[in-house]
């Protein structure tokens, strides 16, 4: 059975690693103030669960998903790349094209540093909108809320991108003293923990003009 | 209709710190903002001079 969320998670595929943690703090943070809320690989920490088990678990809560396939470099110990972001992003695609109805609803934003880099290493998904993040935070945040945009009922009005991207420069100027503020510094900060801050600030933040 | 502004979802998921701790924490920062701090959190000012501050 999908969570109870299943219209509001959104799945983020993108490099976990520190070089890219900067990219993947903006994605969240533009998530959760657009009215959304963020699912990832690194929320569970149980060992016992096979990875890929607990990737499709989360694909299969998750209506919504973004990509970020623009790690291609070869990995400097290996010299080879590695293939887990288009892996998932395979999943996706195969859970809305093979699942149930609800799976069908599946709607995903991909990502890469260009917009037309994807046809040279991966032309089969071709015919997909993919949109440029340029590894800068502000266009990512203004890409990826564009995209909630289009697929958030005309009921409901999520912020700008700029505002949204202020809120974000705000926060990150404020988190060194909210880690201070409980006994931890930013690299001692869980996945769940930062969420849980970029959470609760935002609820605590006025509401954005 | 007019539409009505998005919620702040909050969900349950295991931390290191405590979710009381956390907005204790927030409310601290929140309560020493300066007028051009504040300005920021509602999404106003200028973006460009904003992300200069932290090196953007």
């Amino acid at each position: 059975m999908p969570s109870s969320e299943y219209e509001r998670n959104v799945f983020v595929n993108c490099p976990l690693d520190g070089e890219y943690r900067y990219l993947l703090n903006a994605i969240v943070f533009a998530i959760q103030d657009c009215g959304y809320i963020t699912r990832c690989a690194l929320e569970v920490s149980d060992g016992s669960e096979v990875r890929i088990d607990k990737i499709a678990n989360i694909i299969r809560d998750c209506r919504l998903g973004i990509h970020d396939i623009s790690r291609t470099e070869a990995d400097c110990d290996t010299n080879l790349p590695r293939f887990n972001m288009p892996l998932e992003l395979g999943l996706f695609l195969g859970a809305k094209r093979f699942g149930r109805a609800q799976q069908k609803l599946k709607s995903c934003l991909i990502l890469d540093v260009e917009r037309y880099r994807y046809q040279k290493f991966i032309s089969d998904i071709a015919g997909q909108d993919i949109a440029a993040h340029s590894g800068d935070e502000v266009t990512t945040i203004r890409v990826v809320r564009d995209w909630l945009s289009s697929v958030t009922p005309n009921s409901v009005r999520i912020p700008g991108g700029a505002a949204i991207a202020k809120r974000y420069i705000a926060f990150v100027m404020e988190l060194p003293t909210l880690c201070n503020n409980v006994h931890l510094t930013i690299d001692e900060l869980t996945f769940n923990d930062h969420l849980n801050q970029v959470e609760e600030w935002l609820k605590d933040a006025p509401p954005p003009t | 209709m007019k539409p009505k502004l998005r919620t702040i979802v909050t969900t349950k998921r295991v931390g290191s710190v405590s979710r009381k701790d956390i907005r204790a924490a927030v409310r601290a920062v929140a309560a020493a903002r300066t007028p051009e701090m504040e300005r920021l959190v509602r999404g106003e000012g200028n973006l460009k001079k904003a992300a200069r501050a932290i090196g953007k």
